[in-house]
């Protein structure tokens, strides 16, 4: 069994990803968190083909919370839907900044951690 | 989940969705973006909802022009400003990013719940897509400045709401425009290129290919219409054709404006440039209607009564003394205005003009406060029995006695 999602491809998480330690926020659909929010956007398989394939395999996350704050205000996608909380060990995956937007992340899970990631995670207010 | 709000008025089926040119934000996929409308204009596009069981988000587009993007990167524009001001489109678009349908909006219309908040920022990009987009934005911006760009929105009789507009009077007035500019332009390239004489009174009009303005835009709020110049060769100063479409939206205000500004003004053009204005305005009187002019970036506004003094003003062609000689002594001048006070010793009367485009300076500063012949083009306007006159200093030489 491979250590990170099927669907990821070679060299996914990147050179750049680290361990994940600490809080990451999460706009998940349902409280308390399912499995469901815890799909990449490969999983769901959205615009195939587009995007970096790395990137498409992993789940968006945030650190900080007024970057939740940032998110809800400009893009309203964001407001229909909770935030959510974890504090992550190394165990459950890797992280690394992607993407256009500064304070973007994502995350990679172990597969050991695939079906039970939603479980560290709480609806929150921030 | 299901979409929380929908537009009152029905859907066009499908559409062609904007073509992803940038991701501004991305979350699980974009969520903010830069695209490509299927009229080849840039948009925004926000992602404002979805029904997450069908697999279908909702998207919000609104024109944004690279001068609105430099103002959101250097946060002069809000970003829901954008969103706002104006046409927006909304589209349901499928997992695939295909539209299964589509709505034209204004973007005042939209509720508080699909738009970004009144004091939200363009999320923060990193410094190398900052930097990388804000350069090519400004770019894009400089480039559209310096084409020569037009906007014609018209209100009155032919007009019926925001729904629509008489295709005969639009097709005559856009056509009157587009001829105001063309004959304008081919005025000047025939004099840059040396050929002598002016514009015949029919006939072709040189270069009139070059002079051509496309429609590339209908902007909502009024009746309008865009037009701007087309050229594949990326720009480093304004166009000439830019610089014409300027100079013929001062000549449309001076005869809206008054007597003496028509006067001033119609001495740089040709007398088919100034009877074809007639019938621009004439055109648009008979039909009840008004117009507000964008040339480039300047704006003027032409209502019912503006209209009738410039049909006015225009209807008796003005009429040209080309060389007329006034002895006198020359009491002022500034060079950089082009302007000039000359005193007429008959009279003793004060003439002000302008100095011509051509007419050496250093020999006309000689001339200040010495008795002189000022040599003078003299453009008179009629109306009814009113006469309005504009001087253009050609030049001063010596009294006829100083040269017997």
């Amino acid at each position: 069994m491979s250590e990170f999602a099927a669907n990821c491809p070679k060299n996914c998480p990147p050179p750049a990803a680290a361990d994940v330690q600490g809080d990451v926020y999460r706009f998940v659909r349902n409280d308390p968190p399912a499995f469901h929010d815890m799909r990449s956007w490969e999983d769901e398989g959205r615009n195939p083909g587009q995007g970096d394939p790395c990137s498409r395999c992993g789940l968006s996350v945030l650190t900080r919370p007024e970057d939740v704050h940032v998110a809800r205000k400009a893009i309203p996608f964001f407001r229909r839907l909770h935030v959510s909380r974890a504090v992550l060990r190394p165990e459950h995956g890797q992280i690394c900044k992607t993407g256009n937007h500064r304070w973007h992340y994502d995350l990679w899970v172990r597969t050991v951690h695939g079906a039970t990631i939603h479980q560290e995670f709480s609806v929150v207010t921030v | 989940m299901t979409f929380s709000w929908s537009p009152s008025v029905p859907p066009q089926s499908g559409g062609q969705a904007p073509r992803l040119r940038c991701v501004l934000y991305e979350y699980d996929g974009p969520k903010l973006v830069l695209a490509v409308d299927d009229r080849d204009r840039q948009v925004l596009g926000v992602a404002v909802d979805e029904a997450f069981e069908q697999g279908i988000t909702r998207w919000v587009f609104a024109p944004a022009p690279p001068a609105k993007i430099v103002g959101l990167l250097e946060g002069a524009t809000g970003l829901r400003e954008l969103f706002t001001q104006g046409e927006v489109c909304v589209f349901d678009l499928t997992a695939d990013g295909e539209a299964i349908q589509s709505w034209g909006l204004d973007g005042a219309s939209l509720p508080d719940a699909l738009l970004p908040d009144a004091d939200a920022d363009l999320p923060e990009l990193t410094p190398a897509a900052y930097e990388g987009l804000l350069a090519e934005q400004r770019r894009l911006a400089n480039e559209q400045q310096r084409l020569a760009r037009a906007t014609l929105l018209f209100d009155g009789r032919p007009v019926v709401g925001r729904r629509g507009i008489s295709a005969s009077f639009t097709a005559a007035t856009l056509g009157k425009y587009q001829d105001l500019v063309s004959m304008e332009y081919g005025s000047r390239r025939k004099r840059s290129s040396g050929r002598k004489g002016s514009l015949g009174p029919t006939g072709p009009i040189p270069d009139r290919g070059a002079s051509t303005l496309y429609l590339v835009d209908m902007p909502r709020g009024s009746v309008g219409f865009a037009l701007q110049e087309i050229t594949e060769q990326p720009l480093l100063v304004p166009s000439e054709l830019a610089e014409v479409v300027s100079d013929v939206g001062t000549l449309i205000e001076a005869a809206a404006a008054g007597d003496q500004e028509l006067a001033e003004t119609v001495a740089d053009f040709e007398p088919r440039v100034v009877s074809t204005l007639k019938e621009l305005f004439s055109l648009v009187h008979k039909a009840e209607a008004t117009f507000r002019l964008v040339s480039n970036d300047r704006t003027y506004h032409f209502d019912a009564e503006g209209i009738r003094m410039a049909v006015e003003r225009t209807a008796t062609e003005p009429t040209e003394e080309p060389d007329l000689r006034f002895p006198g002594t020359l009491s002022g001048y500034l060079p950089d205005a082009r302007q000039f006070e000359f005193r007429e010793a008959s009279t003793g009367e004060v003439i002000k003009g302008r100095i011509a485009r051509g007419a050496n300076l250093d020999e006309i500063r000689r001339w200040l406060d010495k008795p002189g012949v000022a040599r003078m083009r003299v453009v008179t306007v009629t109306r009814g029995a009113r006469k309005s006159h504009a001087f253009t200093l050609l030049g001063i030489e010596p009294p006829d006695d100083a040269q017997s």
